[in-house]
């Protein structure tokens, strides 16, 4: 990767990320991620991307934008979501599935930001929004650097994906 | 003290999934349930009127329609509704927002991702007061 995706070097963002995941996922949900892959080039991830429910939070200050992706298989998501319920899901357009995709999102972004704050960041909070749709990928300016761990749990398989810009990128495209 | 009564306020049901089932778990099971800010102050009104307050009531902060700052704070300047011990749970860690919910009245924050544990030991505290103090 030519840039780093934030100004923190990028061992210290994937160790915040994969913390952040860890964290999230062993309280919420009792189970321990461990990072299987790590994509640098969006390319290859598109490729071997089969996100069917995503949920994304931005990341926002003043001269910088960037996003955070939480992505899911239909399969690892029912898993998960079934698991966590203890009820029959069928669809990744369940409200359980959509809110609880939202809301990883939400407190994994919410411990990132806190912990890129401490880094000298000023990250506000934002909402997370969820997409859905088989086999769809996150894009950007082929300019904004970014960065996908793929984690590996009982239920399958996910990727969390931090995309960034700054605004010169963005104001250049 | 575990037949306190419950109102569990946030938007997302994997949040109130999952805080109920701890509270279940842990004995407390008069829980209600409000999905935003504008249905739990409802419910907070309603029950009152009955003359049953709620004991606890745990209020996530960004919610559709009115947020849980919002509630807190009408409730904190009405003298029927000043006395009910609310506490927060929210992604946002940031130490001005805690302040900030801290200032509004809350007796606690508890920040997402959170451990059954951790659930535990606030609730334990209130109903030990509550009890203490009834």
């Amino acid at each position: 990767m030519k840039t780093s995706v934030m100004n923190v070097d990028d061992k210290t963002l994937l160790k915040i990320l994969n913390d952040a995941v860890r964290e999230t996922f062993q309280n919420f949900l009792g189970c321990n991620p461990e990072i299987i892959q790590t994509v640098r080039d969006r390319n290859d991830h598109v490729k071997e991307n089969n996100r069917s429910i995503s949920g994304t939070v931005a990341f926002l200050q003043q001269d910088f934008e960037g996003t955070l992706t939480i992505g899911f298989s239909r399969e690892s998501a029912i898993k998960l979501f079934k698991s966590f319920y203890q009820a029959e899901l069928n669809s990744v357009e369940d409200a359980r599935i959509t809110e609880g995709i939202a809301e990883l999102a939400n407190v994994i972004h919410g411990l990132v930001k806190e912990r890129l704050n401490i880094q000298g960041y000023n990250f506000q909070m934002c909402l997370p929004v969820v997409v859905i749709g088989k086999n769809h990928a996150v894009f950007a300016h082929r300019d904004c650097p970014g960065v996908s761990l793929i984690f590996q749990t009982e239920f399958g398989n996910f990727s969390v994906e931090v995309i960034s810009s700054r605004k010169a990128v963005l104001q250049a495209a | 003290m575990k037949n306190i009564k419950i109102l569990l306020c946030d938007d997302m049901v994997m949040i109130r999934s999952l805080v109920k089932k701890s509270l279940v778990d842990l004995g407390y099971n008069n829980v209600f349930e409000a999905a935003d800010g504008k249905e739990a102050l409802d419910l907070i009104r309603q029950e009152q009127s009955k003359s049953d307050p709620f004991d606890i009531v745990f209020m996530d902060w960004n919610m559709p329609n009115m947020s849980g700052i919002e509630v807190i704070q009408i409730c904190k300047k009405d003298p029927v509704l000043s006395g009910i011990p609310f506490i927060m749970i929210s992604a946002e860690r940031d130490h001005k927002n805690i302040v900030q919910a801290l200032n509004s009245g809350v007796v606690d924050y508890i920040m997402k991702p959170f451990s059954p544990a951790v659930l535990s030991n606030k609730i334990s505290k209130i109903a030990h007061f509550k009890q203490k103090s009834a």
